[in-house]
């Protein structure tokens, strides 16, 4: 039985590297727009504070407890089909789309009240950096659904298994990933 | 560490992640605003992005370079967050 990947020392992350050199790439992205969005700042505090506190709190810390339960229930199914658990696996995978499914609920929600008051990229630099930051991670969280559909798909075909579990890695790397960004986004544009 | 321990401590970082996160809610609804709250709530944050990269992503038991592209990412977004907030 291939070992755990949280029993011993590897040379590769998990999955396969080009997933990873995508990932590298994204986060040089998220980074950019993160830098962007501290240095813009500087010379608008005062308005970046007061556009800040129109911000509905509440519905991101209930978008990050999604997404952080999301990826735990993504490495529980890594780790149930290492354990050779497959239909646990399944079962932890169609969690992490609930949870998933529970972010793009609210946070569609929050943008449905935004263009009810008419909040658009034009309104003013706090709004278009947030609107901005916030829908791109939106479609990255989208093709993250995407992906977390097609790992469940495949593992309640049994296509991952202790041995060859590499599709399932790359996947859920990609998803960690999205959860990481959001991470980051969720105190610096809502909190500080 | 066996499934067992693998499954109990995957389940440890998330307590701390959830920890962590409430903390940094409440924060923010405590109306506090200072430059040393706003960079101890981001360091927060990027703790939490260290435990994402090293445990969900199992970054931790990888050998070499590989570990670390992420990581330098976290660092060099801290120094640019800290310089664009103290400036």
């Amino acid at each position: 039985m291939k070992m755990n990947k949280l029993t011993k020392v590897i040379k590769y992350p998990p999955g396969d590297l080009a997933i990873w050199i995508f990932i590298m790439a994204e986060l040089l992205v998220f980074g950019l727009f993160f830098a962007t969005y501290a240095v813009t700042r500087i010379d608008n505090i005062e308005l970046f504070e007061q556009y800040q506190q129109t911000l509905d709190t509440t519905a991101a810390l209930w978008n990050t407890l999604a997404l952080i339960s999301s990826s735990y229930f993504v490495i529980r199914s890594v780790l149930a089909v290492n354990a050779n658990q497959q239909p646990q696996a399944y079962r932890f995978m169609l969690l992490a789309m609930l949870a998933g499914l529970v972010f793009v609920v609210i946070k569609t929600n929050e943008f449905a009240v935004h263009m009810d008051h008419g909040i658009t990229l034009s309104t003013n630099t706090f709004y278009m950096f947030y609107l901005s930051l916030a829908f791109f991670h939106y479609l990255h969280v989208i093709l993250g659904m995407i992906v977390l559909l097609v790992l469940a798909r495949n593992l309640k075909r049994g296509q991952y298994t202790v041995t060859d579990s590499s599709g399932l890695e790359s996947g859920a790397s990609y998803w960690h990933m999205v959860d990481l960004v959001w991470l980051i986004l969720f105190p610096l544009v809502y909190v500080m | 560490m066996n499934a067992n321990k693998s499954t109990i401590w995957v389940t440890i970082i998330y307590t701390l992640l959830v920890i962590l996160t409430l903390v940094t809610y409440q924060i923010g609804e405590s109306g506090l605003r200072s430059l040393d709250i706003s960079l101890m709530v981001f360091a927060i944050a990027i703790a939490k992005g260290a435990l994402i990269s090293e445990y969900f992503m199992q970054l931790h038991w990888v050998k070499g370079i590989w570990r670390l592209p992420i990581l330098i990412w976290l660092l060099l977004l801290s120094i640019t967050i800290y310089i664009a907030f103290t400036a």
